[in-house]
């Protein structure tokens, strides 16, 4: 900016300084000559003037000098006259002296005298030698003794006319001398008078002549002076703008270095090519570089990420080429480059600096660790704002939790708890809930279903009939009651809704539930998985995570606390139940016996009574061997309800010793070829005799006797077939009829107590029998197992060791109900 | 033997335990009567339907195939067979209580009074049958 203002500035005063010059010169010049000019016509007309006024002091000085030699020679005359009349010596040194005197002047006289002079001067001369002459003839007579007369008649006679003579030419000479001194002054007059006259004249022309030249180029002069006074002016007041400005931007140069120094940010410039002219102590501090190192080298290759330096050049480019700005005066953020190599983000304003070439400052800020900060900071504000919506979520589950426990608490009905488990959730955590618990075949049965939409709730259960759980999915109740870990789906694909649907149908049906998410938990109590709680959103778009699993898990907690409460509350009930039911069936089934016997001694009695003699003794003891029977039937019933007592208190004792299986299963048959008979069924016995083992002989008696017996009395007219076999290990027990079978899902549960396949109200019985079987076979450490099909008859299959089990054997199946062997 | 004698010592009894219901039997053909024993109440039905027409029939109510309450309601829902008398032999609780929604009045509870029977079966089907008693 300096520079080019400087360049405006000088070719205007080159210029006006130039033609001043000329001017000034030219007019010196003219002036010099001038004044030569006058000098010399000056010096001319003076010299003429001065030569003819020296003539004429020259004439003048010559009279005087004639008029010294005059007075000389009247001053020797006199000294003569008087040494010579007198002759005192006073006279004669007087006369030397004027004598002396009179030849310097004539002496003088000679060398002054001009050629028309020197004539008169000889005369002169000549008539002073003459008077000399005759002096010193004066002088010898005088030395000679002359008398004063003669002395006196010698001059009267001699010197005086000598004298007279002397005088004649002196005044011959003095009158020339006047006449060309009159000449002479007269000349010189009239030469100074020419002289002066041509002075004033060439003063006078000289003055005009310089007037005339003086006054247009004064009026040169005084414009070209003010124009240079202007431009001085101009120059001097451009000059203190100059230095004002040189002020102002060392000012600014000193206020920008203090920035440029003290700049937190980093500030860099670019000229146009990209080359660094500017790094400021903050850029060294932010890049890693010094300054020294990095002047004059293409930024980008220092500060920008590899892969971001084509855009750079690319925008670099195109700016300088259109002038499209789309990163300038703009708060940007970008990775930079850090001399190390490592890459961070900066935020970056980039300004151009419009001189021409234009150059471009960045002012560039790490902000890394600001980025980092705020990232923590909003990471810190996401936090609390998550732990505070997590903390809400957290009270309100936790309040949804006191109340569903104390709802869940209010009930100890298994389905009703199961139903407000269902309830409880929908709406708030789900729009739909539904509860699957394991069935007594350890099949999930849907106990609960709750739904946003009431009248769902039936549509809800009537899906899973059309589309049973599929045991092998791996999402759903099946696969959380097999694993135990909870299940949830954040979002349900369409993949997945394809991929578990059975058909298009059932794909359709899912599709428009507008599935949205899923979270399977499973219920647990007392160690036992039974049952799984879902949680489905759909309408309302709720996506479980893993809050809501914890969440669920606790529901499900207090859920299967709940359901748990409910189940031994009811098992509870079902234990009352079935001891009321035991005891009644037991009362009924003692009461048949003890009635019969009753009837069997009553009409004995009162037959002999009434006629004793009509009583034959055939007749009393057959009455007799009905009354042993009823009696051994009571026993039996009275050692099952032993049995009962003995092995729920864990007191069955087996009396170990070597039987046979073969003998005892013979003996039973034995005993019950009547009861067969009378029941219409036939029995068919296989047997590998002996089939021997360490039991106790008793116990098994009471297997093969309840397997027969309960075969008798639902083999319903049929065949039985009773088989035993084995290997060295086992001994095996078959009792197969082909009565009313046992269906699937009883199978299980009948070799529990109280427990029948048929009711109660249809076939007699404590209920006991197989249980104690069960018992039994398991202290002995076998296997009791059955195969049936309904209505085609049923095979219980007994497994004995034929050496006792180690001592404590593995718990057969229920726990407390196990048989002990000693 | 009248057949109106036949017919009034004609006695039904449905019993599933065996020993109960040949007791029974003996006692009452002992008695006089003419007895038919069914071991369930499909079976009872089956001889009733044959044409069987008894004074009375002793019913169990706690029997396999077809018990008690089944065989009222059929008998009930049989215009030939619901006019016939029976009596209850059950050893229940609430026996009373049992029996009203069966529509039947009598029951005899086990174990089973001697006298109580023979009163019971007198009362629905007279005296019994003296050529009939036999030692």
């Amino acid at each position: 900016m300096a520079r080019s203002a400087r360049e405006g500035w000088s070719p205007l005063r080159g210029a006006g300084a130039l033609s001043i010059q000329r001017r000034v010169a030219i007019g010196f010049v003219a002036s010099a000559l001038l004044v030569l000019l006058l000098t010399a016509t000056s010096t001319i007309a003076l010299r003429m003037a001065l030569a003819t006024d020296r003539e004429a002091i020259r004439q003048a000085e010559d009279l005087l000098e004639v008029g010294l030699l005059r007075s000389g020679l009247e001053r020797r005359v006199a000294s003569f006259r008087g040494y010579l009349l007198m002759g005192e010596a006073r006279f004669l040194d007087k006369l030397v002296h004027s004598r002396t005197e009179v030849v310097a002047s004539l002496q003088r006289l000679r060398q002054r005298v001009t050629a028309e002079d020197a004539g008169l001067l000889e005369a002169v001369e000549r008539a002073d030698r003459g008077y000399e002459e005759a002096a010193a003839a004066g002088l010898a007579l005088l030395r000679g003794g002359a008398s004063p007369q003669e002395l006196g008649r010698y001059v009267e006679q001699i010197t005086s006319p000598r004298h007279d003579a002397l005088d004649r030419a002196l005044g011959d000479f003095l009158a020339h001398k006047r006449s060309t001194l009159r000449a002479a002054e007269w000349r010189a007059a009239r030469e100074n008078l020419w002289a002066s006259g041509l002075i004033i004249a060439s003063g006078v022309g000289a003055l005009l002549l310089l007037l005339a030249l003086a006054v247009p180029v004064s009026r040169r002069l005084a414009g070209a002076y003010e124009i240079e006074h202007r431009q001085r002016e101009r120059a001097e007041g451009a000059e203190r703008e100059q230095r004002r400005i040189a002020e102002v931007l060392r000012h600014l140069e000193a206020r920008k270095s203090a920035v440029l120094e003290t700049a937190l940010e980093g500030i860099v410039t670019i000229d146009e090519g990209g080359k660094l002219v500017e790094f400021n102590p903050s850029a060294e501090r932010i890049f890693g570089y010094r300054r020294e190192e990095v002047l004059g080298r293409a930024m980008a290759d220092l500060l920008i990420p590899e892969r971001l330096r084509d855009a750079h050049h690319a925008g670099l480019e195109r700016h300088l080429r259109t002038g499209e700005a789309r990163v300038l005066s703009r708060r940007l953020e970008m990775p930079a480059l850090r001399s190390d190599g490592t890459e961070f983000l900066v935020e970056l304003t980039i300004t151009r600096i419009a001189t021409s070439p234009p150059f471009f400052t960045g002012f560039v800020r790490d902000i890394s660790a600001a980025k980092a900060a705020d990232r923590e900071r909003a990471e810190l504000l996401d936090r609390e704002q998550r732990a505070r919506a997590e903390a809400e979520a957290a009270q309100r589950r936790s309040a949804f939790l006191a109340e569903a426990s104390s709802v869940l608490a209010s009930s100890l009905d298994y389905r009703a708890t199961l139903a407000t488990v269902a309830r409880l959730a929908v709406p708030g955590m789900a729009d739909w809930c539904v509860v699957d618990v394991v069935d007594r075949e350890g099949k999930l049965q849907r106990l609960a279903a709750a739904h946003v939409d009431p009248a769902k709730v039936a549509w809800v259960s009537e899906l899973r009939e059309r589309y049973p759980e599929d045991p092998k999915s791996p999402y759903g109740a099946a696969e959380v009651l097999r694993t135990g870990n909870a299940q949830v789906l954040t979002e349900i694909p369409d993949s997945l809704l394809r991929q578990s649907a059975r058909d298009e149908e059932h794909y359709r049906i899912l599709s428009e539930l507008g599935l949205s998410s899923f979270l399977s938990v499973p219920l647990e109590a007392a160690g036992r998985r039974f049952g799984v709680l879902t949680l489905v959103s759909a309408e309302s778009g709720m996506r479980y995570g893993p809050d809501d699993v914890a969440f669920a898990r606790r529901l499900a907690h207090h859920a299967s606390l709940a359901i748990d409460n409910s189940r031994l509350y009811e098992e509870a009930q079902a234990a009352v139940a079935a001891r009321d039911d035991f005891l009644s069936i037991a009362s009924h089934e003692l009461k048949t016996p003890v009635a019969t016997l009753q009837l069997l001694v009553q009409n004995l009695l009162r037959r002999f009574r009434t006629e004793p003699s009509a009583v034959s003794t055939a007749a009393a003891s057959e009455r007799l061997v009905a009354v042993d029977k009823q009696v051994m039937r009571l026993t039996k019933l009275i050692n099952d309800l032993l049995d009962l007592s003995r092995i729920t208190d864990g007191r069955m004792e087996l009396d170990l010793e070597t039987a046979d299986l073969a003998s005892i299963v013979r003996d039973v048959v034995a005993r019950h070829e009547e009861d067969a008979r009378r029941a219409h069924c036939t029995i068919s016995v296989a047997v590998e005799s002996p089939a021997l083992g360490v039991w106790d002989p008793m116990r098994v008696d009471q297997v093969v006797e309840n397997l027969l017996s309960n075969a008798i009395k639902y083999g319903a007219r049929g065949r039985i077939e009773v088989r035993v076999d084995g290997d060295e290990r086992v001994a095996r027990l078959m009792v197969r009829d082909e009565g009313i079978g046992i269906a699937a899902e009883a199978q299980a549960r009948i070799f529990q107590r109280f427990e029948r396949a048929v009711s109660a109200s249809d076939y007699g019985g404590f209920g006991l029998g197989l249980w104690i079987v069960h018992q039994i076979v398991a202290a002995h450490g076998g296997e009791l197992r059955v195969e049936s099909e309904p209505g085609r008859g049923s095979a219980f299959h007994v497994a004995l060791p034929r050496t006792p089990p180690e001592p404590e054997p593995p718990a057969p199946e229920a726990p407390g109900y196990t048989g002990r062997t000693t | 033997m009248t057949s109106q004698l036949e017919l009034r010592g004609r006695v039904l009894i449905v019993e599933d335990d065996t020993d109960l219901r040949e007791t029974l039997s003996q006692i009452l053909t002992d008695e006089g009567y003419r007895v038919w024993a069914a071991e369930h109440g499909q079976a009872a039905l089956d001889c009733l339907r044959d044409g069987t027409k008894p004074c009375l029939i002793l019913l169990d109510l706690t029997m396999p195939v077809m018990n008690g309450w089944q065989f009222r309601a059929e008998q009930r829902g049989d215009p030939d067979l619901a006019a016939i008398p029976v009596v209850v032999i059950s050893a229940g609780a609430n026996l009373a209580d049992q029996v009203v929604p069966l529509g039947i009045q009598d029951y005899i509870r086990k174990p089973i009074q001697l006298g109580q029977l023979l009163a019971t079966v007198g009362r629905y089907c007279g005296a019994p049958d003296d050529s009939s008693a036999s030692a």
